[in-house]
Formats: structure tokens, C-alpha cells, sequence
């Protein structure tokens, strides 16, 4: 029997080839677009929790207040720094196995004559160093990590050691002048797709506190602070217990904190709920034209029942109820839309799987990607059978409750 | 003749009138969507453009490259200074030059305390036009004037109730990373987005402050002729490099005029716009497919018509016309209804945004040639979704068009 309905449905759409093809193509360009855009959307959202992952929920990370506030330039200056003081401070915290600071500070390099204006992170050469390097993923393509006694050596992000920089390619042995002082290079790190990094530079902390000359009262600057939390201790009460030691030490009061601290999965939600926002209004501009799709489909509907009146006073003096006729019309409007949603899927998956291609061949990036979570496949589908199912309705009511003898009339 | 043919094309529209609404819907919503966000894009435009050029277009901007770098990190060794400034002053075609001075203060007031930002700028002659451009104009109270000691003058979003716990009026006593300074004027509201959650004081008041006492974060210099605001910028830049030291094309300094700053804020602003309405456009596409959709539908239903018609010595030219100006009226209908409907969504926005940023800052742009644009776009979309149903139909044979 229901066999039967979808057997007639798929006789009637082909029936009425190029009508039921133009309405299939409406939900079609809906479905793609929508498909590759939340595909991409979730896409950028995998890589990034997945690089927030590679740092460890059990990172904890403490700025100065302001650090990401978004004044005129310059003006981020005469935010309260974070010192050693405060490093001591948070080693000595309930819950923190261990903590490390760095200075991060821009920096004009000059090597071959040519002048690259860069950021420059300064990291401490000590037992803590090892928490920055599992935290960022350190890794060298060529030469070492900065070590214990290391001076003026520096290591070189990715993008620094490529010849677009300086025009030519910088190696391990090089000499590159920061701020008026030589430095040589020791290594290069590979491309972990941080631009801080890699197109950063890596020394000492020691060094760079002279060559920036970032000491306070209370001894060194420390930019940002890393903490490790104790294995089994909840982050999040962790980053309390931090806070609530930070502001007695720095004599705040609560609410009135110049630092922020926050936990990984702090972060990663912060980052999330801005990316979902940004998802949700192009998906909402683009979903526009799955309406209009519908529209299309319901257009399609009101004319196949006025075509078919006929048909439908036959069907009806023969003894077909109201309930069959219905069903007879939402069946015919809901595959429409399934057609349009496979082909749409397809389509839209192929678009975004180039995207993904386009950035990682040609921009270099490995942020654009597709993901094609089995949700979104059954979605999209599941989407536009209801779009099609939805926009068959009042016509099919239409053709349902027509009277047979008008209808058999009808010309 | 061609009122007869729009006559036929309202008749048969009309005719129909369930599905020539639905037809037409797919375009109103597309028109809609379009009209909207391009208005909202262009305001947006246009507003940043107004206040950029209320600093006016012979002004440039001197900084220090890396300043406008990662957020939290404070300048390298790269800083400008007040011998910078001298030089500046004195470069060829420079009429007059404003050293500024931004940094971040802890702010107290009503027992709370908020890290916000804080402008030194000289009151005296050297910074007289500068002032009167209008950026900084105040609602209550007055401006800075020379030999003001220890006084404010606070952007209007600060004075409000829900910055400190309590409004701040003239006369109301700050304390700034431990000084006290009292507030003499407070900004308009809707002016400069800069200053309007930033404080201003005297450049002598924030170079004690915070014991800056040679460090520049800027320099605005007003030029004499605005037509040679290319060349000036060049002198600027050969003078500064000699001061500094620095070769050609490795300058640690940029020289920017606000037409350049503008320029690079707009195609940031053009690209976005570009892709949203992209996006929206999607759904025009849409909306034509539609039209065709119910044209193929129109000719079907009228073959017999068709052979009628041809019968009697219609040519096919004719019957071509019938049917494309029956597209091209619903596509003009639908981008008419389309465009106030989009106008309407967009005065919508344009007071949800008022209500955040205060009235009158933000206007949403609707040129004539955005609305006539859109609604001829709309009938030049009909037109052409008219087109393969409409040569269909006129290059049907008589004989089967009548046979139907």
C-alpha cells in the first residue's frame, strides 16, 4: 500500500519532468549552502577544540586584566602587569602542581638587512619550561629547544625561518639582530598554525627581561602564567583558589580583579560561543533560500492538484477517503524535497570539501575543514523531506477536500 | 500596443492568484533580505567615513610600528618621543602636530574600580584646530583649557549609571591609579566610539601620571595643503627616517593620512558586506528559479491559447512579449514589495541599534539608487527566468499548440 503512494509520487514527478526538476533545483542550492556552511562552521570549531585539547584541560592560563581589551592602539600599556611575584603566588596555590610564566613583548629583527617587526617570547630556561612546551607543542624541524644556559640563542617560528620573510631562508647558525643585539639561531619550530608562533621568535626569559628591560618592583614581568593543575583536582576550583590568592597578594577587591584567569575549558567555551553566534547569522542568511525553496515546492503542489483535478474527482468517486488524497500529495511534496536534499548534500559537501582544499593548498591553513559529522548527512536530509512535507500540506488539504462531482467537472 | 500587453500580463497574473503570489513571495523575500543588508553595510560605512572625516582629510597620524600589535603587550624599544615630535613639527608642509599620549588607568569611583583608557593630549595652541574638529565636543560642562590641573573630562558611556554603580556627573571626584582628579565635561553622546568610554586629560596631567615623561603614542599633524598630503607624508617620513636612523622601506614608524586609515577599515567593511549579501542572493536565485518554474507552468496551461492565437496571425515575437513581460511584472512586483519590506527591516535595525549606541550615531543608507536598484534588479531577474518558458511558447507549432 505505501508502496504504492511513492510509486505514484515518482510517476508524477517524472510526469511533469523540467516543473519538477526547476523545483527540485530550489531546495537543492538551499540545502548545499546550508550544508557547507555548518560543515565548515563545525569544521573550524573541531580544529580548534582539538588544538585546546593538545594544551590540556588541566591548564590553567592568568593574563593581566585588559590583555583582550580592544582600545585604541597603544593603549594597552598601562595595564598592572603580572610579575614573578605572582608566579610565586600561583605555584603556592591549592591544586597547582606546577606554573610558568613568559614575556611576550614585539621586537624589531633585522637579518639580511631586512626589517621584520615580530613578536618575541621570552620563556624560562628551568624545570617549568617543559609546561609551556607540552602546553604549545613545541616541536623543531631542524636544530634544538633552548636549554639551560642558553644566552643570546634564540629559536625561529616556521614562518620566520621561510625566505617571505626575509627574503631569504633563515637557517640554524644564522645571526639575527633583535632590539640592537645579535642573537643566533639554535632551532627552528614546526608549524603548529599559531601566527603568534610562527611568526614569532623564541629566547630566553633572562635575555629578553634586559633586552626589553621588563622588570618591576616586584621583580620580572611575566606577560602570561600557565598553571598545571594537580592530577585529580578540579580545574575549575583550582582557578578560584588562584584568584582568590591573587587578589589578596595584589590587594584587590573581588569583582575589581586586574587579571583574568581562566581555565582551557573556559577559553575553548569563550571562543565557541563567539564562532556559534558568527555560524548561526551566515546559516541564517543563507537558510533565506530554503524558505523561498519552499515556497517553490508549494507553488509546484497548488498547481499539480489544479492539474489533476480530474484525477482526483476519479480517484475519489471510486472511493478513495480524504485522508489517501492527502497522503497521495504530501508524499509527492516530501520527496521533491528529498531529491533536492541528496542532491543538495552532495553538492554542498563537495563545496565545502574544496574550501577545504583551497586552504590548505593555496592559504596555507589547516583551520578550514570539513566535517561531515553523521548528524548533519541525516539533518540535511531529514531537513528537506520536512521542508518538502511541510510546503505540501495546504495544497494537498486543498486536493483532499475537493468535492467529486466539481471535480470530475472540472476542465 | 504595449499597454494592451500589460493589460494581458495583470489578466493572467490575476488569473492565478494563489501561485502568482507564492512566485512573487520568492522574490520579496530575496529583494528583502538584500535591500536590508546593504543598507545596514552601507550606514555602517557611512558612519565610520563620518567620523573619520570630522578629523578631517589633511590630517595624518604618526605611530610606532608594532604599537597596533598583540593586545597586553606594551611597545617594544621602537617608541616615539618628543624629539620625534620636534622633528615632525618642523618637517615641510606640516601646518601644526598634536603629541598624544594613550595609556590604561585604574579607575575608582563609587568604591569600584575599572581599568579604562586614558588620553593625554596638549591643551595649547599647537592643538587648537585639533580640538575644534568637533571629536571632541562636550555636552556638559567644558573642555580641557590651558593651565587646567588635575581635571577630566569622561566619555558619556563612563557617566552612566552602569559603569560605576552610579551616574558621574560635572564636579564628581575620580581617582585615577591613585590621584584624584575631578570631572569638568562630559563628551556628547554618539560622537567618537574612541572617547566615549575613555578619559582626557591634560598631556602634562598623564605624563606625571604615569611617569612618562618623553613617550608619544601618537602624532597628529594637520597639513598646509591637503591637495599635497602625498608629498608631505614623504617629507614626514625622510625626516623621521634621518632622525632615527633608519634605511628606506624599513621604517619602525608608520605615517598614515585618515584617508589611507579609512580606506583599509573599508575594505574590511566592503568584504564582509560582499559576502553576506552573497549569501542573500542565494535566495534570489531561488526566487528565479521559481518564476521560470511557474512561466513553464503558464505556457502548459495555456497552449490551446497559444494555437489560438497564432492561429489568427499572432507572430512569434508577439507571443514571446506576452509571456516575458508576464515575468518581468512579477518580478517587479515582488522586488517593489520586496524593497519596502527590506526598508522596513532595516529602519528596525537602525533603532535596535540606536537604543545600544545612542540615537542619531547610526543611520542606515537608503539611496534612491539602492531602492530603484533593487527593484529593477528584481524586474530584470523576471525578465530573464522568463525567458526559456516564453521562447517555448513562441516557437510552438500552431497545430499542436491547438491540438494541446
Amino acid at each position: 500500500m505505501l508502496t504504492d503512494y511513492f510509486k505514484l509520487a515518482w510517476e508524477n514527478i517524472s510526469h511533469r519532468q523540467i516543473r519538477s526538476w526547476l523545483t527540485i533545483i530550489g531546495i537543492v542550492i538551499g540545502i548545499a549552502a546550508v550544508v557547507a556552511l555548518i560543515s565548515l562552521g563545525q569544521g573550524v570549531e573541531q580544529v580548534i577544540t582539538s588544538e585546546f585539547n593538545k594544551i590540556g584541560t588541566d591548564k590553567i592560563f592568568i593574563f593581566p586584566a585588559g590583555g583582550f581589551s580592544s582600545g585604541p592602539p597603544g593603549s594597552a600599556i598601562g595595564i598592572n602587569p603580572l610579575t614573578e611575584h605572582d608566579l610565586e603566588v600561583i605555584r603556592r596555590s591549592k591544586g597547582v602542581n606546577q606554573a610558568s610564566g613568559m614575556l611576550l613583548k614585539p621586537a624589531k629583527i633585522t637579518y639580511d638587512r631586512n626589517i621584520y617587526f615580530s613578536q618575541v617570547i621570552g620563556i624560562p630556561l628551568d624545570d617549568s619550561n617543559k609546561l609551556l612546551s607540552d602546553a604549545y607543542n613545541f616541536e623543531y624541524v631542524k636544530g634544538r629547544a633552548l636549554k639551560s644556559g642558553d644566552k643570546y640563542k634564540i629559536t625561529v617560528g616556521y614562518d620566520v625561518a621561510n625566505s617571505k620573510t626575509f627574503g631569504k631562508n633563515v637557517n640554524v647558525g644564522d645571526r639575527l639582530n633583535i632590539d640592537g643585539q645579535e642573537f643566533e639561531v639554535v632551532g627552528i619550530t614546526a608549524s603548529i598554525g599559531d601566527p603568534g608562533i610562527d611568526g614569532g621568535i623564541i629566547m630566553p626569559q633572562d635575555t629578553a627581561t634586559i633586552l626589553f628591560n621588563a622588570t618591576t618592583s616586584l621583580g620580572k614581568e611575566e606577560t602570561e602564567i600557565i598553571a598545571q593543575v594537580t592530577k585529580g583536582d578540579d580545574p575549575s576550583a583550582v582557578a578560584d583558589n588562584i584568584k582568590k590568592d591573587l587578589r589578596r597578594s595584589r590587594d584587590v577587591k573581588e569583582g575589581e580583579e586586574d587579571f583574568s584567569v581562566q581555565t582551557t575549558a573556559q577559553l575553548l567555551a569563550s571562543f565557541s560561543t563567539i564562532l556559534n553566534a558568527l555560524t548561526a547569522i551566515v546559516i541564517g542568511i543563507a537558510g533565506i533560500s530554503l524558505f523561498v525553496g519552499g515556497v517553490g515546492i508549494m507553488n509546484t503542489m497548488y498547481t499539480a492538484v489544479l492539474q489533476r483535478t480530474n484525477e482526483i474527482g476519479v480517484m475519489k468517486a471510486i472511493g478513495a477517503k480524504n485522508s489517501q488524497i492527502l497522503t497521495i500529495f504530501i508524499i509527492e511534496a516530501g520527496m521533491l524535497g528529498l531529491i533536492g536534499g541528496i542532491i543538495g548534500l552532495l553538492i554542498g559537501m563537495g563545496l565545502s570539501s574544496l574550501v577545504s582544499f583551497i586552504g590548505r593548498t593555496f592559504l596555507n591553513t589547516n583551520l578550514l575543514y570539513a566535517y561531515f559529522p553523521w548528524y548533519l548527512i541525516v539533518g540535511a536530509l531529514l531537513f528537506a523531506v520536512i521542508v518538502g512535507g511541510l510546503s505540501g500540506i495546504l495544497p494537498a488539504i486543498q486536493a483532499s477536500r475537493q468535492n467529486p462531482v466539481e471535480a470530475l467537472r472540472y476542465e | 500596443m504595449i499597454k494592451d500587453y500589460i493589460k494581458l500580463a495583470i489578466e493572467n497574473i490575476l488569473h492565478r492568484r494563489l501561485r502568482a503570489w507564492l512566485t512573487v513571495l520568492g522574490i520579496v523575500v530575496g529583494i528583502a533580505a538584500v535591500v536590508a543588508l546593504v543598507s545596514l553595510g552601507q550606514g555602517l560605512q557611512y558612519t565610520v567615513n563620518q567620523e573619520f572625516t570630522k578629523i578631517g582629510a589633511d590630517t595624518v597620524t604618526i605611530q610606532a610600528k608594532g604599537s597596533q600589535g598583540a593586545p597586553g603587550t606594551s611597545t617594544g624599544n621602537n617608541i616615539l618621543t618628543t624629539s620625534d615630535y620636534d622633528i615632525v613639527k618642523k618637517s615641510q608642509g606640516v601646518e601644526g602636530a598634536v603629541q598624544v599620549l594613550l595609556r590604561v588607568g585604574k579607575v575608582e569611583f563609587n568604591k569600584k574600580a575599572k581599568y579604562i583608557s586614558v588620553r593625554g593630549l596638549p591643551v595649547d595652541d599647537t592643538s587648537k584646530y585639533y580640538l575644534e574638529t568637533g571629536v571632541y565636543d562636550v555636552d556638559q560642562g567644558r573642555f580641557l583649557k590651558s593651565g587646567d590641573k588635575n581635571k577630566i573630562v569622561i566619555g558619556p558611556e563612563l557617566a552612566k549609571s552602569t559603569t560605576f554603580g552610579k551616574p558621574i556627573g560635572v564636579n564628581s571626584r575620580m581617582i585615577i591609579n591613585g590621584k584624584e582628579f575631578t570631572v569638568i565635561g562630559i563628551f556628547k553622546a554618539g560622537g567618537n566610539p574612541g572617547i566615549s568610554s575613555a578619559i582626557v586629560m591634560t598631556l602634562d596631567d598623564t605624563r606625571s601620571l604615569f611617569s612618562t615623561p618623553d613617550e608619544v603614542s601618537m602624532i597628529e599633524v594637520k597639513v598646509k595643503d591637503a591637495q599635497q598630503i602625498d608629498n608631505i607624508i614623504e617629507n614626514i617620513k625622510k625626516d623621521l627616517r634621518r632622525h632615527r636612523n633608519v634605511k628606506e622601506g624599513q621604517e619602525d614608524f608608520t605615517v598614515q593620512s585618515t584617508k589611507q586609515y579609512i580606506e583599509s577599515y573599508l575594505v574590511v567593511f566592503n568584504v564582509i558586506t560582499v559576502l553576506l549579501v552573497g549569501l542573500a542572493s542565494i535566495s534570489l536565485l531561488v526566487g528565479a528559479i521559481g518564476i521560470a518554474n511557474t512561466m513553464y507552468t503558464a505556457v502548459l496551461e495555456r497552449n490551446r491559447e497559444i494555437g489560438v492565437m497564432k492561429a489568427i496571425g499572432a507572430r512569434n515575437s508577439q507571443i514571446l512579449t506576452i509571456f516575458l513581460i508576464e515575468s518581468s511584472l512579477i518580478g517587479l512586483i515582488g522586488g517593489v514589495i520586496g524593497m519596502l519590506l527590506g526598508v522596513g527591516i532595516a529602519k528596525i535595525a537602525e533603532q535596535l541599534i540606536g537604543a545600544f549606541l545612542g540615537p542619531g550615531f547610526f543611520q542606515v543608507f537608503l539611496p534612491w539608487w539602492l531602492l530603484v536598484g533593487a527593484a529593477m534588479f528584481a524586474l530584470i531577474i523576471g525578465t530573464l527566468s522568463g525567458l526559456l518558458p516564453a521562447r517555448q511558447a513562441a516557437n510552438m507549432r500552431p497545430v499542436d499548440a491547438l491540438r494541446g
